[in-house]
């Protein structure tokens, strides 16, 4: 189970990363001024990929903390 | 301002946000009076705290600073280089928060930011190739 939940952590953290680099290539070149952010706000509710790695960003999340209450933390933070 | 400064630019703001929410979060749970499980009440209470709120939002912050990133250069550009946050975080435990560090590590963080160094000597965006047909 453990090792179920640390794969699912992992995957979960390559798969956002993957979809965001994606989409965020597509919208072009963003900047992080007040109206930057709110550009990028406004992407993630836009675009299916980039809602989609927020919901795996969540997953990390939780699936971390489910690893972390079974298994010392420095090995949940090295996998 | 040119693309690679800006991006360098844009990667410290992320390291330095990223690093100072983890660092407010880490004291505001470690001044948190009770030990917090997975109950949903406790995790509530503990956000209370101005020191988690202020986490918080800078983690959030951090968030679309690297969406930002990523939006100029490469996945396995950011990535690595993101890195070298680790060598913040090993600073900041130990003169911040009074934690120990070996020498083990600090040899572990010298070649994290050796790394770093080297993906940051390659090109930060793939070139993009267009196809021409005929």
């Amino acid at each position: 189970m453990k090792w179920a939940m640390v794969t699912l952590m992992v995957s979960a953290t390559v798969l956002s990363d993957v979809l965001q680099s994606f989409e965020m290539k597509r919208a072009g070149e963003q900047t992080v001024g007040a109206r930057g952010l709110v550009r990028i706000l406004k992407l993630i509710a836009s675009r299916r990929y980039l809602i989609l790695g927020v919901v795996c960003m969540a997953g990390t999340f939780f699936a971390f903390l489910e690893v972390v209450q079974k298994a010392p933390l420095r090995f949940v933070v090295r996998a | 301002m040119k693309r690679a400064p800006r991006t360098y630019a844009l990667l410290l703001l992320f390291i330095l946000v990223k690093q100072c929410g983890n660092l407010s979060m880490a004291w505001g749970m470690k001044h948190f009076p009770e030990t917090v499980s997975l109950h949903p009440l406790l995790y509530l209470r503990a956000m209370a705290s101005p020191y988690v709120v202020l986490g918080i939002a800078m983690l959030i912050l951090s968030v679309l600073t690297r969406m930002a990133l990523l939006s100029m250069a490469d996945l396995s550009f950011i990535l690595p280089l993101t890195a070298v946050g680790y060598v913040l975080s090993a600073l900041m435990g130990r003169f911040l928060l009074g934690e120990e560090v070996t020498a083990s590590r600090w040899m572990g963080v010298a070649l994290v930011f050796l790394g770093s160094l080297l993906v940051s000597s390659t090109p930060q965006m793939t070139p993009v190739v267009e196809e021409t047909r005929k």
